[in-house]
């Protein structure tokens, strides 16, 4: 049974894009205190299962989406975990061939982990044999014409610990969004990482500001600011992006409050503000 | 600099729009929070009919990935992705797609990649006769200014704002939602209505007379129409507020009163004023107010290179 209900009631579809046949980039933002785990969880869910109310296939056939996942600030078992506790099993989807689990980030610290099966590592030493990884796990879940969705997580990692530049970022998320319908990628946006003098604080709002300027739809997730409160942990706002995604694809904005049963996993309630 | 008469702009712009008025680098000006994006696939709307006979349009990309603009269904539209090529094979690139004689639209997604050094060689050999160039330049949010580099030369903005014929700059529309969460807010937060396919447009023209037209205009994609904003209403809702923002100023600063209360406001405003008079009669009549007035005749001497000599 899921947990997700009430978030894919509210999002209902008409908060984003309805083309699918454009590559497109979603953007999502969040501050230190909260995390955007979840709702790259709702995404592959949303896109594997697809939900009524899940935002592909509004008004069409329902057509399902298999997703590929690259991270580079968690391993596999952080998110197996997270799923199991919202109600999903990874592994069936990952058995099924419905999902590529890409690990960026256990070898750029562990020289030689115990790598499981199912996931791909990217190579640390080669940056550059990265592009053809991910292209041959997109290949491996292309089903005719339809791509899978493109999920990175933690891409600023990168260019905080100095290994790629942002452009080489930035040019790597276009190149792969070329071979997937929709993307997925999220950032870090709290102003302390944004401003100063430092580089990294340039480059993070450099990075910022371009991916915003790529997107066509954002989700910023951002602390209550009165505080801390018991049945609402957060606050989502779902904005256009700079990218025009079609003719009239402008995406439905909104805000919403949201609440995490169990701190950064399991259950999650979004609803309307001053609703329950 | 002389400004055109406003109500000129509007057509300028729409002539602009299709290509009837040349002006060889358009540059585009957007924030985060306002994209121009719309903007350049208007001037692919307005131009992809067939308007003008052999028009080329090519697309130079740095930020679109390929595929994404299909859906204008425009056949004389060439996409270049430019993310890995040198500056040097874009150009190529551009004149091999050129024919010699057509008239040819060329498009920039984004200046921002190209470093501020190289700006000028990149731009330069884009600006061809009969073409258009429109090329988008990302400004930061205020308090994010990068420094230039090297830090004593002008920044990549400067050198754009010198280098181009019409200045375009493109702002959320003015009624857009701003609450006091956003200004709360520790993250970076986009207000709700940014990005929105109806905008406001700054529109500046520098004639090769050297005279400037500009005008502000509400812009919307959705409907492809530009309204004129006219700038006396503004000027007057400011000059309003400015004066009652130095009332309140004024008010109790010192022990006597310095400001006006509305009565003496309406007594000065009728106050006839001798110069304003001076100037607005016709001058042909017996009483010319104290004006000095010199027909130069054939008979007098006068000497060009003289400076003190100014009979006028």
């Amino acid at each position: 049974m899921s947990k997700l209900p009430d978030l894919l009631r509210v999002f209902d579809g008409a908060h984003l894009p309805q083309s699918r046949n454009y590559p497109q980039l979603i953007l999502i933002t969040s501050a230190l205190s909260t995390s955007s785990s979840w709702l790259l969880q709702h995404f592959v869910r949303a896109s594997i299962t697809n939900q009524p109310g899940s935002f592909y296939e509004t008004n069409r056939v329902p057509q399902k989406r298999p997703v590929v996942f690259v991270s580079f600030s968690h391993d596999i078992e952080f998110h197996i975990q997270c799923f199991r506790k919202a109600g999903i099993d990874l592994n069936a989807f990952i058995t099924q061939k419905q999902f590529i689990y890409v690990d960026g980030f256990t070898k750029l610290f562990v020289e030689a982990p115990n790598e499981a099966k199912s996931v791909v590592y990217l190579q640390s030493e080669n940056k550059l044999a990265w592009l053809n990884q991910i292209l041959s796990a997109i290949v491996e879940l292309k089903a005719g014409d339809l791509s899978p969705t493109l999920i990175f997580e933690g891409l600023d990692i990168l260019h905080a610990l100095g290994i790629m530049t942002v452009d080489e970022i930035l040019r790597f998320v276009q190149d792969m969004q070329e071979h997937s319908g929709i993307s997925i990628t999220s950032s870090n946006s709290a102003y302390r990482m944004l401003t100063g003098m430092s580089t990294l604080a340039q480059e993070q709002t450099a990075y910022l500001h371009a991916l915003v300027r790529r997107a066509v739809a954002v989700f910023s997730i951002r602390p209550l600011s009165t505080g801390m409160a018991e049945d609402v942990t957060g606050t989502i706002r779902i904005t256009n992006g700079g990218q025009p995604c079609d003719g009239r694809g402008i995406v439905e904005e909104g805000e919403f409050h949201y609440f995490l049963a169990d701190g950064n996993v399991g259950g999650v309630k979004v609803f309307e503000k001053g609703h329950r | 600099m002389q400004h055109h008469p406003p109500q000129h702009s509007p057509l300028l712009l729409n002539r602009l729009l299709c290509l009837k008025d040349v002006s060889p680098f358009v540059l585009v000006l957007d924030t985060p929070k306002q994209t121009a994006k719309y903007f350049l696939l208007e001037f692919i709307h307005r131009n992809r009919e067939g308007s003008v006979p052999g028009l080329q349009i090519i697309f130079l990309s740095f930020e679109t990935p390929a595929g994404s603009l299909d859906w204008i269904r425009c056949s004389s539209l060439q996409f270049v992705s430019c993310n890995h090529l040198p500056h040097k094979r874009i150009h190529d690139k551009v004149i091999s797609l050129l024919r010699n004689d057509q008239k040819s639209l060329i498009l920039v997604d984004s200046l921002s990649g190209v470093a501020a050094v190289d700006l000028v060689t990149f731009i330069a050999p884009l600006i061809r006769p009969a073409s258009t160039l429109v090329a988008i330049s990302h400004l930061p949010l205020p308090g994010h200014t990068a420094l230039p580099t090297p830090s004593y030369a002008p920044s990549a903005t400067t050198q754009l704002l010198y280098l181009a014929t019409t200045i375009i700059k493109l702002s959320p529309k003015p009624e857009i939602d701003i609450d006091e969460d956003d200004l709360a807010s520790d993250t970076f937060l986009l207000p709700l209505g940014s990005n929105s396919a109806q905008c406001r447009l700054e529109f500046l023209h520098r004639r090769k007379s050297g005279r400037a037209v500009q005008g502000s205009f509400k812009f919307d994609f959705t409907t492809h129409t530009l309204t004129f904003i006219p700038t006396s209403t503004t000027a007057g809702d400011s000059g309003g507020t400015t004066e009652q923002g130095d009332d309140a100023l004024l008010k109790d600063l010192t022990t006597f009163n310095l400001g006006t209360t509305e009565k003496q406001r309406i007594a000065r405003d009728n106050v006839e004023l001798p110069y304003l008079k001076a100037q607005q009669g016709d001058m042909t009549g017996p009483v010319v107010g104290g004006a000095i007035v010199y027909e130069f005749e054939k008979e007098d001497d006068y000497d060009e290179e003289d400076p003190y000599e100014d009979p006028f």
